[in-house]
């Protein structure tokens, strides 16, 4: 697992649940010695385990907690990034969920080493898409349809949500947009104007 | 044979944005509805080509619009002739017979400036436009520099951390060997006048074997917080042993105020410590020597000197002070002898 996400699991229960959780966690990791390395991978490290050990010390369930850590991704204040760099992929939920398809290559593009997993998106019609990751690890489907419902509240649309589950290898959630302008979405600037680096 | 495309002006609004019709007067015609959002109305669709835009390209140019009707197909480059400056690249190509041009135009490298200048977001740029992606892909590689430099400072802070645990004596807190040398290579760079004192306690064992390890420490401790305060801030008081010390003031090469202060110190250290509420009674010898004694201080060889200086305290008795200078004019009469 690439060290970025490591690092996004740290700050995640770092902010979501304390920096208690987060020691426990990385206790026979790597890292309760030395520091996440955000350029490179670590093999044999997969993100299942790390929430597996996170859910059992906070006694939450896994999904549950999987959802919340795609929420912290693209709407907590410390992963701005994240939901800046997905606003990218277009000016309405539609736009974005049709940009995910070229997630993979986006991140790639963005750092070599990343691998993110391949997502597939299927329109059934007008408003409803099942969007799938295809080969990733189990629960990845849970942290996407939080990263998609975050999405859909940013951009001020009222959608549902379900995840379909597992079948072969890919987990897949269903999505019908029910209204694409139900509030106001939040204000995005392509150049980022004013932030604080 | 290819069959000719006649396109409508939506049709050429929806591929080509940024496109210009301009008609063989050198009006320009119609413009595609990003071009048209750069101005304000009137200020392109009406307007002559040539007093909205400066031709950068081709060339040569003499700027005469129907010059650019025998250019044929070719690459263009305009820039905007007010504020802000918009530089813009694309193509042009002749319209049937001297009907006039068709010329569809880019931001190309200055599209990070346009998009903040006017405010575009994605809709406003042709489908098969990358602006976006480049916008995306600068801010990833900015966020992607902002992690690194966080992890960079991340590991300079435990990197601090660990040199200040390498450097530091963990009983006491003060510097240690490392730390000294560390320290009196700093004094050198400075090329002020310093003198070194190696302090070793006198009595410290008997402590140790009556009351204990823990007395012992305690004595320790109360000792080097009485060494800190009869130092000034930028003197520098290292544990380098059990009971021994090395201390090193800056812009001291007075003899006989050297054996004063030293003698102070002593008097200090006599102070009876209380472990318990039994009173722990140490003194402490003291052997010193001054950087003008040396061509090149060196700190081994000071440390050297300083601790025959000790030898020759330790032999005149408990409590003593003793420079170097007088052990080396003792030997030297000793020669004579």
């Amino acid at each position: 697992m690439h060290g970025l996400i490591i690092r996004s699991i740290h700050c995640f229960l770092r902010d979501n649940h304390g920096p208690e959780v987060w020691r426990a966690v990385a206790a026979g990791t790597p890292f309760a010695q030395a520091d996440i390395d955000v350029l490179r991978d670590y093999p044999g490290l997969c993100a299942t385990e790390l929430i597996g050990a996170a859910a059992r010390e906070i006694g939450q369930p896994v999904p549950d907690l999987l959802e919340d850590l795609g929420v912290y991704l693209a709407s907590h204040p410390s992963s701005a990034n994240v939901r800046r760099l997905l606003r990218f992929g277009g000016d309405s939920f539609t736009e974005f969920l049709h940009s995910l398809p070229e997630l993979r290559d986006r991140a790639q593009l963005a750092v070599e080493t990343l691998e993110l997993p391949v997502l597939e998106l299927r329109q059934h019609y007008a408003g409803s898409y099942s969007l799938s990751v295809v080969a990733g690890e189990t629960g990845s489907g849970h942290v996407l349809a939080g990263v998609l419902r975050a999405m859909a509240d940013d951009y001020g649309s009222l959608v549902m949500l379900e995840n379909v589950g597992r079948s072969g290898r890919a987990e897949t959630v269903s999505i019908q947009v029910l209204d694409l302008n139900f509030g106001t979405a939040n204000a995005f600037d392509y150049l980022n104007v004013g932030a604080a680096s | 044979m290819t069959a000719g495309i006649t396109l409508s002006a939506a049709d050429a609004d929806m591929l080509m944005p940024m496109h210009l019709v301009v008609g063989p007067s050198g009006h320009i015609l119609s413009a595609g509805r990003t071009m048209k959002k750069l101005r304000s109305n009137g200020e392109i669709v009406g307007a002559r080509l040539l007093e909205v835009f400066r031709m950068r390209r081709p060339e040569p140019f003499r700027g005469v619009i129907g010059e650019l009707q025998g250019f044929g197909r070719t690459p263009v480059v305009l820039e905007f002739r007010t504020s802000p400056k918009t530089r813009f690249k694309g193509a042009m190509l002749p319209l049937g017979d001297r009907q006039g041009l068709l010329i569809n135009l880019s931001f190309g490298i200055s599209a990070i400036s346009a998009v903040q200048d006017y405010g575009l977001s994605n809709s406003d740029f042709a489908a098969t436009d990358q602006t976006i992606e480049m916008l995306y892909l600068r801010e990833a590689k900015s966020a992607m520099a902002g992690e690194v430099r966080k992890f960079a400072a991340r590991l300079e802070m435990s990197l601090d951390a660990a040199q200040e645990d390498a450097m530091t004596d963990q009983l006491t807190g003060l510097g240690n060997r490392r730390a000294l040398s560390a320290q009196f290579e700093d004094v050198l760079l400075a090329q002020q006048e310093f003198c070194l004192l190696h302090l070793d306690l006198d009595f410290f064992k008997q402590v140790n074997d009556t009351l204990g390890h823990a007395a012992g420490d305690h004595v320790l401790l109360e000792v080097a917080s009485r060494l800190r305060s009869s130092m000034r801030r930028t003197d520098i008081v290292t544990r380098i042993g059990g009971d021994e010390f090395i201390l090193l003031f800056r812009g001291l090469s007075h003899e006989a105020r050297i054996g004063q202060i030293s003698l102070d110190i002593i008097d200090k250290l006599e102070q009876p410590i209380t472990f318990n509420g039994t009173p722990c009674r140490i003194s402490g010898s003291i052997g010193y020597t001054l950087s003008g004694y040396y061509r090149e201080p060196d700190l081994a060889q000071m440390i050297a000197d300083a601790d025959e200086a000790l030898y020759a305290a330790k032999n005149a008795g408990r409590g003593q002070a003793v420079g170097f200078g007088e052990v080396k004019e003792a030997m030297r009469d000793d020669h004579v002898a």
